[in-house]
Protein backbone atom coordinates (compact mmCIF):
# COMPACT_ATOMS: atom_id res chain seq x y z
CA UNK A 1 0.00 0.00 0.00
CA UNK A 2 1.53 3.24 -1.18
CA UNK A 3 1.54 6.47 1.18
CA UNK A 4 -1.03 8.16 -0.56
CA UNK A 5 -3.50 4.80 -0.23
CA UNK A 6 -2.29 5.01 3.47
CA UNK A 7 -3.16 8.78 3.86
CA UNK A 8 -6.39 8.29 2.28
CA UNK A 9 -7.42 5.96 4.62
CA UNK A 10 -6.15 7.87 7.47
CA UNK A 11 -8.25 10.68 6.03
CA UNK A 12 -11.80 8.28 5.88
CA UNK A 13 -11.24 6.69 9.44
CA UNK A 14 -10.78 10.40 10.50
CA UNK A 15 -13.91 11.48 9.10
CA UNK A 16 -15.73 8.52 9.98
CA UNK A 17 -14.35 9.21 13.63
CA UNK A 18 -15.88 12.66 14.10
CA UNK A 19 -19.37 11.61 12.10
CA UNK A 20 -19.47 8.53 15.41
CA UNK A 21 -18.21 11.38 17.83
CA UNK A 22 -21.23 13.75 16.51
CA UNK A 23 -23.88 10.78 16.71
CA UNK A 24 -22.58 10.10 20.28
CA UNK A 25 -23.00 13.92 20.79
CA UNK A 26 -26.47 13.97 19.25
CA UNK A 27 -27.35 10.43 21.52
CA UNK A 28 -26.33 12.60 24.84
CA UNK A 29 -28.53 15.47 23.94
CA UNK A 30 -31.26 13.42 23.65
CA UNK A 31 -30.80 12.44 26.96
CA UNK A 32 -30.11 15.31 28.52
CA UNK A 33 -33.50 16.40 26.93
CA UNK A 34 -34.91 13.56 28.52
CA UNK A 35 -33.88 14.39 31.96
CA UNK A 36 -34.69 18.08 31.26
CA UNK A 37 -38.41 17.42 30.47
CA UNK A 38 -38.75 14.71 33.51
CA UNK A 39 -37.22 18.00 35.84
CA UNK A 40 -39.75 20.08 34.38
CA UNK A 41 -43.02 18.11 34.64
CA UNK A 42 -41.25 17.83 38.64
CA UNK A 43 -41.78 21.18 38.42
CA UNK A 44 -44.97 21.74 36.67
CA UNK A 45 -46.76 19.44 39.11
CA UNK A 46 -45.36 20.76 42.22
CA UNK A 47 -46.21 24.25 41.15
CA UNK A 48 -49.75 22.79 40.64
CA UNK A 49 -49.96 21.00 43.63
CA UNK A 50 -49.21 24.50 45.53
CA UNK A 51 -51.79 25.98 43.88
CA UNK A 52 -54.20 23.03 44.73
CA UNK A 53 -52.54 23.60 48.61
CA UNK A 54 -53.37 27.39 48.36
CA UNK A 55 -56.85 26.86 47.13
CA UNK A 56 -57.67 24.24 50.00
CA UNK A 57 -56.70 27.03 52.44
CA UNK A 58 -58.84 29.50 50.55
CA UNK A 59 -62.07 29.79 52.93
CA UNK A 60 -59.54 30.66 55.91
CA UNK A 61 -57.90 33.95 55.65
CA UNK A 62 -55.74 33.65 58.77
CA UNK A 63 -54.95 29.92 57.66
CA UNK A 64 -53.89 30.89 54.47
CA UNK A 65 -51.65 33.88 55.12
CA UNK A 66 -49.66 31.82 58.27
CA UNK A 67 -49.11 28.76 55.73
CA UNK A 68 -47.96 30.90 52.68
CA UNK A 69 -47.87 34.58 53.59
CA UNK A 70 -43.94 34.77 54.33
CA UNK A 71 -42.87 32.13 51.35
CA UNK A 72 -41.71 35.02 49.54
CA UNK A 73 -37.82 34.25 49.44
CA UNK A 74 -35.96 31.45 47.26
CA UNK A 75 -32.60 32.17 49.34
CA UNK A 76 -34.02 31.86 52.62
CA UNK A 77 -34.86 28.10 53.93
CA UNK A 78 -37.72 29.92 56.37
CA UNK A 79 -39.07 31.47 53.58
CA UNK A 80 -39.82 29.27 50.81
CA UNK A 81 -41.67 25.59 50.52
CA UNK A 82 -38.80 22.56 49.79
CA UNK A 83 -40.20 19.30 48.23
CA UNK A 84 -38.21 16.44 47.00
CA UNK A 85 -39.35 15.26 43.90
CA UNK A 86 -40.19 11.14 43.07
CA UNK A 87 -36.52 11.54 40.79
CA UNK A 88 -34.59 12.96 43.15
CA UNK A 89 -34.56 17.19 42.84
CA UNK A 90 -34.49 19.41 45.22
CA UNK A 91 -37.74 22.14 44.48
CA UNK A 92 -38.50 25.41 46.36
CA UNK A 93 -41.73 27.01 45.47
CA UNK A 94 -42.41 31.02 47.02
CA UNK A 95 -45.71 32.34 46.83
CA UNK A 96 -47.34 35.94 46.58
CA UNK A 97 -49.97 37.83 47.30
CA UNK A 98 -51.48 41.14 45.91
CA UNK A 99 -53.24 43.59 47.94
CA UNK A 100 -57.19 42.23 47.90
CA UNK A 101 -58.43 44.20 45.16
CA UNK A 102 -61.92 44.07 43.57
CA UNK A 103 -61.71 41.96 40.63
CA UNK A 104 -63.94 41.80 37.67
CA UNK A 105 -68.11 41.52 38.05
CA UNK A 106 -67.00 43.35 41.91
CA UNK A 107 -66.05 40.64 43.34
CA UNK A 108 -62.75 41.27 45.40
CA UNK A 109 -59.97 38.96 45.40
CA UNK A 110 -55.99 38.91 45.15
CA UNK A 111 -53.24 37.99 42.88
CA UNK A 112 -51.39 35.09 43.56
CA UNK A 113 -48.10 34.16 41.76
CA UNK A 114 -46.21 31.19 42.79
CA UNK A 115 -42.53 30.58 41.50
CA UNK A 116 -40.85 27.25 41.26
CA UNK A 117 -37.12 26.62 41.17
CA UNK A 118 -35.06 23.65 40.86
CA UNK A 119 -31.62 23.22 43.30
CA UNK A 120 -28.67 22.86 40.41
CA UNK A 121 -25.01 23.34 41.97
CA UNK A 122 -26.19 25.17 45.16
CA UNK A 123 -28.51 27.66 43.36
CA UNK A 124 -32.12 27.78 42.70
CA UNK A 125 -32.94 27.99 39.18
CA UNK A 126 -36.22 29.28 38.25
CA UNK A 127 -38.44 26.47 36.33
CA UNK A 128 -42.06 27.43 35.96
CA UNK A 129 -44.48 30.44 37.01
CA UNK A 130 -47.85 30.56 37.71
CA UNK A 131 -50.17 33.43 38.71
CA UNK A 132 -54.25 33.05 38.95
CA UNK A 133 -56.81 34.78 41.00
CA UNK A 134 -58.06 33.87 44.35
CA UNK A 135 -61.53 34.86 44.98
CA UNK A 136 -62.37 36.02 48.55
CA UNK A 137 -64.97 34.26 50.83
CA UNK A 138 -68.04 36.98 50.62
CA UNK B 1 7.93 -8.30 5.37
CA UNK B 2 6.27 -5.64 3.63
CA UNK B 3 4.22 -7.94 1.43
CA UNK B 4 2.60 -9.56 4.79
CA UNK B 5 1.61 -5.77 6.44
CA UNK B 6 0.48 -4.57 2.73
CA UNK B 7 -2.15 -7.84 2.95
CA UNK B 8 -3.17 -7.49 6.25
CA UNK B 9 -3.79 -3.52 6.99
CA UNK B 10 -6.76 -3.15 4.21
CA UNK B 11 -9.11 -5.90 5.85
CA UNK B 12 -8.20 -4.63 9.20
CA UNK B 13 -9.17 -1.07 7.91
CA UNK B 14 -12.14 -2.44 6.25
CA UNK B 15 -13.28 -4.33 9.60
CA UNK B 16 -12.58 -0.77 11.71
CA UNK B 17 -14.72 0.70 9.21
CA UNK B 18 -17.69 -1.73 9.68
CA UNK B 19 -17.54 -1.79 13.26
CA UNK B 20 -17.79 1.93 13.45
CA UNK B 21 -20.83 2.12 11.05
CA UNK B 22 -22.52 -0.90 12.61
CA UNK B 23 -22.62 0.85 16.27
CA UNK B 24 -23.06 4.10 15.42
CA UNK B 25 -26.10 2.44 13.29
CA UNK B 26 -26.82 0.91 16.89
CA UNK B 27 -26.37 4.07 18.94
CA UNK B 28 -28.81 5.94 16.00
CA UNK B 29 -31.62 3.26 16.46
CA UNK B 30 -31.15 3.31 20.29
CA UNK B 31 -31.23 7.15 20.90
CA UNK B 32 -34.00 7.13 18.41
CA UNK B 33 -36.17 4.04 20.52
CA UNK B 34 -35.36 5.78 23.82
CA UNK B 35 -36.59 9.43 23.05
CA UNK B 36 -39.76 7.81 21.51
CA UNK B 37 -39.84 5.57 24.73
CA UNK B 38 -39.20 8.50 27.56
CA UNK B 39 -41.87 10.68 25.55
CA UNK B 40 -44.85 8.40 25.51
CA UNK B 41 -43.92 6.97 29.21
CA UNK B 42 -43.87 10.75 30.44
CA UNK B 43 -47.30 11.92 28.19
CA UNK B 44 -48.98 8.18 29.89
CA UNK B 45 -48.21 9.16 33.52
CA UNK B 46 -49.24 12.46 32.81
CA UNK B 47 -52.18 11.52 31.03
CA UNK B 48 -53.06 9.15 33.81
CA UNK B 49 -53.12 11.93 36.55
CA UNK B 50 -55.51 13.71 34.31
CA UNK B 51 -57.65 10.81 34.36
CA UNK B 52 -57.45 10.60 38.17
CA UNK B 53 -57.73 13.85 38.75
CA UNK B 54 -60.92 14.38 37.22
CA UNK B 55 -62.44 11.28 38.84
CA UNK B 56 -61.58 12.57 42.03
CA UNK B 57 -62.32 16.30 41.86
CA UNK B 58 -66.34 15.22 43.07
CA UNK B 59 -65.38 12.30 45.82
CA UNK B 60 -68.17 13.02 48.56
CA UNK B 61 -66.29 10.23 50.28
CA UNK B 62 -63.67 8.15 50.53
CA UNK B 63 -64.73 4.59 51.59
CA UNK B 64 -61.02 2.52 51.44
CA UNK B 65 -57.77 3.80 50.42
CA UNK B 66 -54.50 1.86 50.16
CA UNK B 67 -51.09 2.53 48.48
CA UNK B 68 -52.59 1.66 45.19
CA UNK B 69 -56.56 1.02 45.85
CA UNK B 70 -58.61 4.19 46.04
CA UNK B 71 -62.31 3.55 46.85
CA UNK B 72 -65.05 6.72 47.04
CA UNK B 73 -68.47 8.14 46.40
CA UNK B 74 -68.81 10.32 44.07
CA UNK B 75 -71.05 13.59 43.36
CA UNK B 76 -73.37 11.21 41.61
CA UNK B 77 -73.55 8.64 44.39
CA UNK B 78 -71.72 6.23 42.75
CA UNK B 79 -68.70 3.76 44.04
CA UNK B 80 -65.68 4.32 42.15
CA UNK B 81 -62.85 2.08 42.66
CA UNK B 82 -59.91 3.29 41.07
CA UNK B 83 -56.71 0.29 41.34
CA UNK B 84 -53.65 -1.02 39.72
CA UNK B 85 -53.86 -4.56 37.52
CA UNK B 86 -50.79 -5.37 36.82
CA UNK B 87 -49.34 -2.58 34.18
CA UNK B 88 -53.22 -1.14 33.68
CA UNK B 89 -55.16 1.27 35.61
CA UNK B 90 -58.23 -0.04 36.42
CA UNK B 91 -61.76 2.04 37.14
CA UNK B 92 -64.58 0.09 37.94
CA UNK B 93 -68.33 2.08 38.94
CA UNK B 94 -70.98 0.58 41.14
CA UNK B 95 -73.42 1.73 38.10
CA UNK B 96 -70.98 -1.01 36.08
CA UNK B 97 -70.05 -3.41 38.47
CA UNK B 98 -67.77 -5.92 37.03
CA UNK B 99 -66.82 -4.29 33.57
CA UNK B 100 -64.49 -1.76 34.91
CA UNK B 101 -62.60 0.80 32.52
CA UNK B 102 -58.99 -0.51 31.64
CA UNK B 103 -56.33 1.95 30.72
CA UNK B 104 -52.78 0.61 29.39
CA UNK B 105 -51.02 2.77 31.25
CA UNK B 106 -47.66 0.82 31.49
CA UNK B 107 -47.71 1.57 35.64
CA UNK B 108 -44.84 0.37 37.24
CA UNK B 109 -46.26 1.90 40.44
CA UNK B 110 -49.66 4.22 41.49
CA UNK B 111 -49.63 5.29 44.61
CA UNK B 112 -52.33 6.93 46.40
CA UNK B 113 -52.19 8.62 49.81
CA UNK B 114 -53.77 11.24 52.23
CA UNK B 115 -51.39 13.81 53.06
CA UNK B 116 -51.96 16.74 55.90
CA UNK B 117 -53.30 16.12 59.32
CA UNK B 118 -56.88 15.53 60.64
CA UNK B 119 -58.34 18.74 60.48
CA UNK B 120 -56.76 19.91 57.64
CA UNK B 121 -58.30 20.30 54.14
CA UNK B 122 -58.24 16.39 52.73
CA UNK B 123 -55.58 16.42 49.97
CA UNK B 124 -54.68 13.28 47.82
CA UNK B 125 -51.23 12.69 46.56
CA UNK B 126 -51.33 11.00 43.68
CA UNK B 127 -47.53 9.56 42.21
CA UNK B 128 -47.17 7.47 39.41
CA UNK B 129 -44.61 5.45 37.90
CA UNK B 130 -44.63 3.88 34.16
CA UNK B 131 -41.87 1.33 33.23
CA UNK B 132 -41.14 0.16 29.70
CA UNK B 133 -41.13 -3.39 28.50
CA UNK B 134 -38.48 -5.09 27.40
CA UNK B 135 -39.91 -5.63 23.87
CA UNK B 136 -40.61 -2.44 22.80
CA UNK B 137 -36.78 -1.24 23.61
CA UNK B 138 -33.44 -2.24 21.37
CA UNK B 139 -31.12 -4.60 22.52
CA UNK B 140 -31.40 -6.99 25.66
CA UNK B 141 -30.31 -4.90 27.94
CA UNK B 142 -32.15 -5.46 31.46
CA UNK B 143 -33.00 -1.98 32.90
CA UNK B 144 -36.03 -0.61 31.28
CA UNK B 145 -36.96 2.86 31.21
CA UNK B 146 -38.92 4.54 33.88
CA UNK B 147 -40.85 8.31 33.84
CA UNK B 148 -42.73 9.70 36.79
CA UNK B 149 -45.51 11.96 37.59
CA UNK B 150 -46.71 13.38 41.16
CA UNK B 151 -49.24 15.85 41.82
CA UNK B 152 -51.45 16.89 45.22
CA UNK B 153 -55.18 17.29 44.57
CA UNK B 154 -57.72 19.25 46.72
CA UNK B 155 -60.87 17.25 47.18
CA UNK B 156 -63.37 20.23 47.25
CA UNK B 157 -66.05 18.56 48.04
CA UNK B 158 -64.89 16.00 50.75
CA UNK B 159 -63.94 19.47 52.29
CA UNK B 160 -67.32 21.14 52.26
CA UNK B 161 -69.10 18.04 53.44
CA UNK B 162 -66.44 17.81 56.65
CA UNK B 163 -67.14 21.77 57.32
Amino acid sequence: MGTGQTLLVLAAIVLFMITSLNVNRSYLNAVEATVDQQEMVNSINFGQSVIERIYSQSRDEVALMNLFGDLTDVENPDSRLEHESETGETLAATVEFSEETEMKHGINGRVVSVDVYQLENDDYVEMAAYSFALISEP
Amino acid sequence: MNITIDLLIPPIIIALLIGMIFSTNALVMESTVENRLSYELQSTANTVLTVIEQEVRGIKEIVNLETDQLQFIDAASDTVTIFRDEMSMMVETSSAPGSPEQYNARLYELNFDLAGVTGSPPILRVSIITESRAEQEVGTRPNRYRAVSERDIYLRNLHIAQL
